[in-house]
């Protein structure tokens, strides 16, 4: 089998890579500006305002998740692979929950809202993950991914301890956080989105940066290691990279599911294997992928007048069977 | 074994134990020069593969010195040691769907800039990798498609690709017919003789090592048993002692020297 | 062998920890009432039946008392902790069925459901609850003076122009309250229209388009205390991208939705006062 007539020879050079960039960051400006034509209020400038801040939102939420989802997939080996593993999103979780069950009975400061819990409740876990992952100087993939896997359970039951203080009130809060929406409000709070895009846009340019050592480190970690690559580092630096985006882009939108995980692959069925395309690729792809996704909301909520889905049902609904479907017809499946 | 100035990866009285009290190797020295080919060979649980371990950086040994030329081992950056030693593996694996050709070219790591981006000489360096190897025809071919000693022998491109000094094999033919077996040893051989690469390969195949080798080093349960030329170290007692066998020494058409078999 | 022993008397005196036995009861009046809703105890407490109540929900604020035991939620009913505190009548305002087992255990307790849904509700709740507690004079007075304080309100914005309403609660993810909620009404009894239940039914989540759609003329929200300046700031600057004018009130009392018998007093007459504001010198005389 050879690989589908749509990938790119080996011959990645820095003109591909630059026209990559630039034709992509078009893509994604225009489609910003597309969406931002779809509501249910009339255009005006207040109103186009709170849109484009709105699809901001969704494209530094859509590629902090897919490049985070694509780094752990090329650092574990694994295609199943996605930035929730770590339990970022349960940890958010146990914090933005926190936060709602402390604020009916004390009186929590301003900062101690729900994205700043959701960032510390996130941050907070992964520490505990790669603290119980990291052991004399190595990071073991495997006893990372258990660490992770056991941790969200813990997170969980923690969460189900906290909801027995929770009012129903609050508790439909956290159910409605739970299910993933991106931030209609952002436009209230432009530095959030502001330390949000710089938090994506330098991980995104380190892990850029990695790209050919993730091409290595598929070869196995001692190939990976006798051609340059500083496996341990490179380990530590993806854990926190990928931690930082996916803890941020949980505060900002709550735990989208299966963005982290189809993303990266479906841009790998398109342009091949090759990390140093894909991690562009990727963090564009899933940018296009939740704006798109969040106006699909807003025309639901045009077309049948039931109020916005949030963003996260949309993302399983349609990329589930659009997954399957690229599986079936490119017979991508197994090896990455 | 006598280690000159000329050797470009010595071992001088290497310890390693994974736990305190263990030693896995115990006090092993090994020296590699350009234009040679040493074998490193003993009976399984030997400690070959932790010795490779230890040459390669990735073991740290708990005594004993590894330089590689003329500096610690453990002083080097990973970048700066794969411009040097390169590493082929016992059973060529890759996770992600790379054609032989991107693999070779992920050899060119330590060679290339912060983006990842191969130049057209990185290339042309890949391509002759492969022409010397043999795998210019499956270069657009997925690793799982080639056969056994054709993978393997893009893995060797891909070390080659790295432009070192010293190459580390890892019983690179265990898992191959005696055609692919004989095709692997000749390309050492020849790695040694054209491209001056001090190449040292971690053999199970006594004879095959002999025919082909300089130097073998015959190792049991941790330290040297015997280290030389091949001439010298290729004797029943030696070998007996080393494989704990009795063993007979036939003499081969041909006059390439004794085909070693156990009793 | 000492060992094994050892850990079995540990696990034993740890299993007899749980078992409480008889605990004396705490002292108050008949009937000892167990309330099952924030509402409902709320609505004893104003009625001065405060001393009655043994046993509340997670949810409760009985106010001033930190004492009284939480006997369960809303969400689950434990039998075990009601039967503790020994109870004679149990107030709720959810599903009677979900006390099957507690009939069975304690049969003496009486399990009294009572509907909050409208304002009306909460009056007819107040004459039941003085009632039930064996007080049923005060029931009357209660509820007179429920109604009356609501025509009090009725009366001092009659004629006057309906500007159009709308309820939030919260403000990064707000619900907006529509038809079917006593917010409803009580936004009619203080002279507005609520915009909401032109399109909603009950509770339900609106987006800041949907909301801007409705042409609110005033926006009252509900928010925690802590960011209740920042809801404000957040609201202000909303409705500043609308063509006309609006005016923001943020509220950080949580008993505005909770149906008490504050609604009359002092919910009905603030509302008023945010909706007319014109009103609101008349109403201090």
């Amino acid at each position: 089998m050879t690989r589908a007539p749509m990938t790119l020879p080996h011959a990645v050079t820095g003109r591909k890579l630059l026209l990559w960039v630039v034709g992509l960051s078009l893509a994604v400006v225009g489609l910003g500006l597309l969406c931002s034509l779809v509501g249910q209020h009339r255009l005006t400038v207040g109103i186009w305002r709170i849109r484009l801040y709105r699809g901001a939102a969704a494209a530094v939420v859509g590629a902090a998740l897919a490049v985070a989802g694509l780094a752990l997939q090329a650092l574990l080996r694994n295609p199943l692979a996605e930035p929730y593993i770590l339990g970022i999103s349960s940890g958010s979780g146990v914090g933005v929950l926190c936060g709602l069950a402390l604020a009916a009975h004390l009186d929590l400061p301003s900062w101690a809202t729900t994205p700043t819990l959701a960032m510390v409740g996130g941050l907070a876990t992964s520490v505990v993950v790669y603290a119980i992952s990291h052991r004399r100087g190595r990071m073991d993939p495997y006893v990372l991914l258990l660490a992770g896997v056991m941790i969200n359970v813990f997170n969980g039951a923690l969460i189900l301890v906290i909801l027995q203080f929770t009012q129903p009130t609050e508790m439909i809060h956290f159910i409605g956080w739970g299910m993933g929406k991106v931030p209609e409000w952002i436009w209230s709070a432009p530095i959030l989105l502001i330390v949000g895009a710089a938090i994506v846009l330098g991980a995104w340019g380190i892990l850029l940066a990695r790209g050919a050592a993730f091409n290595a480190l598929g070869l196995g970690d001692e190939v990976a290691s006798s051609t340059g690559v500083s496996v341990h580092s490179l380990r530590i630096w993806t854990f926190v990279l990928v931690s930082l985006m996916t803890a941020m882009a949980v505060s900002l939108a709550g735990p989208i599911g299966f963005l982290g995980l189809i993303v990266p692959h479906v841009c790998r069925m398109l342009i091949g294997p090759d990390h140093r395309l894909l991690v562009i690729v990727s963090g564009f792809g899933g940018a296009v992928f939740l704006m798109t996704a969040d106006t699909l909301c807003r025309l639901i909520d045009i077309w049948t007048g039931m109020g916005e889905l949030p963003v996260g049902v949309i993302t399983a609904m349609t990329g589930g069977p659009f997954f399957i479907y690229l599986l079936r017809t490119r017979r991508g499946g197994g090896a990455l | 074994m006598n280690q000159s100035p000329g050797h470009v990866l010595t071992a001088s009285k290497v310890k390693f134990a994974y736990r305190p009290g263990q030693n896995v190797l115990d006090g092993v020295d090994l020296a590699a020069a350009a234009g040679r080919l040493v074998c490193v060979l003993g009976a399984n649980g030997s400690g070959k593969t932790t010795l490779l371990g230890c040459l390669l950086g990735r073991l740290r040994p708990s005594g004993g010195r590894i330089e590689l030329d003329g500096r610690a081992i453990d002083s080097y950056l990973p970048r700066s040691r794969a411009r040097l030693m390169a590493y082929v593996p016992q059973q060529p694996a890759v996770a992600f769907a790379f054609t032989a050709a991107e693999i070779v070219l992920t050899g060119r790591l330590s060679h290339i800039g912060i983006l990842g981006l191969t130049s057209s000489r990185d290339r042309e360096i890949g391509r002759a990798a492969m022409e010397m190897t043999g795998t210019l025809d499956f270069a657009d071919r997925m690793l799982d498609e080639l056969s056994g000693g054709e993978a393997q022998c893009v893995m060797i491109a891909r070390a080659l690709a790295q432009q070192p000094s010293v190459l580390l094999l890892d019983e690179p033919t265990s898992h191959l017919d005696i055609a692919n077996q004989l095709k692997i040893y000749r390309m050492m051989r020849r790695l040694a003789d054209d491209w001056a690469m001090a190449v040292v390969c971690v053999s199970h195949d006594i004879n095959l090592a002999s025919r082909f080798a300089d130097e073998l080093v015959l190792m049991r349960r941790g330290r040297v048993v015997a280290g030389g030329a091949v001439a010298q170290v290729i004797d029943r007692e030696i070998l007996a002692e080393t494989y704990g066998v009795q063993i007979d020494l036939i003499e081969a058409p041909g006059g390439s020297g004794p085909i070693v078999q156990a009793r | 062998m000492n060992d094994l022993v050892n850990k079995v008397v540990f696990l034993a005196l740890l299993m007899l920890s749980g078992c409480r036995g008889d605990l004396p009861r705490s002292e108050a009046p008949r009937p000892r009432t167990v309330s099952f809703s924030p509402a409902i105890t709320d609505i004893l407490f104003e009625m001065g039946f405060g001393d009655h109540v043994v046993g509340v929900t997670t949810y409760c604020r009985p106010p001033g008392r930190l004492d009284i035991p939480v006997v369960g939620s809303d969400l689950s009913v434990t039998t075990e902790p009601i039967l503790a505190v020994a109870p004679d009548v149990l107030i709720t305002q959810s599903n009677p069925k979900r006390f099957e087992s507690l009939r069975k255990l304690g049969p003496d307790i009486r399990v009294e459901y009572i509907r909050i849904e409208t304002l009306e509700d909460i009056a007819d709740a107040m004459a039941r609850i003085a009632t039930l507690l064996g007080a049923p004079e005060k029931g009357p007075i209660a509820r007179g003076a429920f109604l009356s304080g609501l025509d009090k309100v009725r009366r001092r914005v009659a004629g006057r122009p309906r500007p159009r309403v709308v309820f939030v609660m919260g403000h990064h993810d707000p619900s907006t309250a529509g038809r079917a909620t006593f917010i409803n009404e009580l936004i009619e009894v203080a002279g507005g229209v609520n915009a909401s239940a032109e399109k909603y039914e009950g509770w339900k989540k609106i987006g800041i388009e949907s909301l801007l759609k409705l042409a609110p003329d005033v926006i009252v929200c509900e928010s925690e205390t802590s960011v209740a300046d920042e809801a404000r700031r957040y609201w202000v600057e909303l409705v500043a991208a609308s063509p006309h004018k609006v005016r923001v009130h943020v509220v950080t009392d949580r008993r505005w939705t909770i149906p008490t018998g504050r609604m009359a007093d002092p919910f009905a007459p603030m509302l008023a006062g945010f909706i007319h504001p014109e009103t609101v010198r008349e109403a201090a005389k």
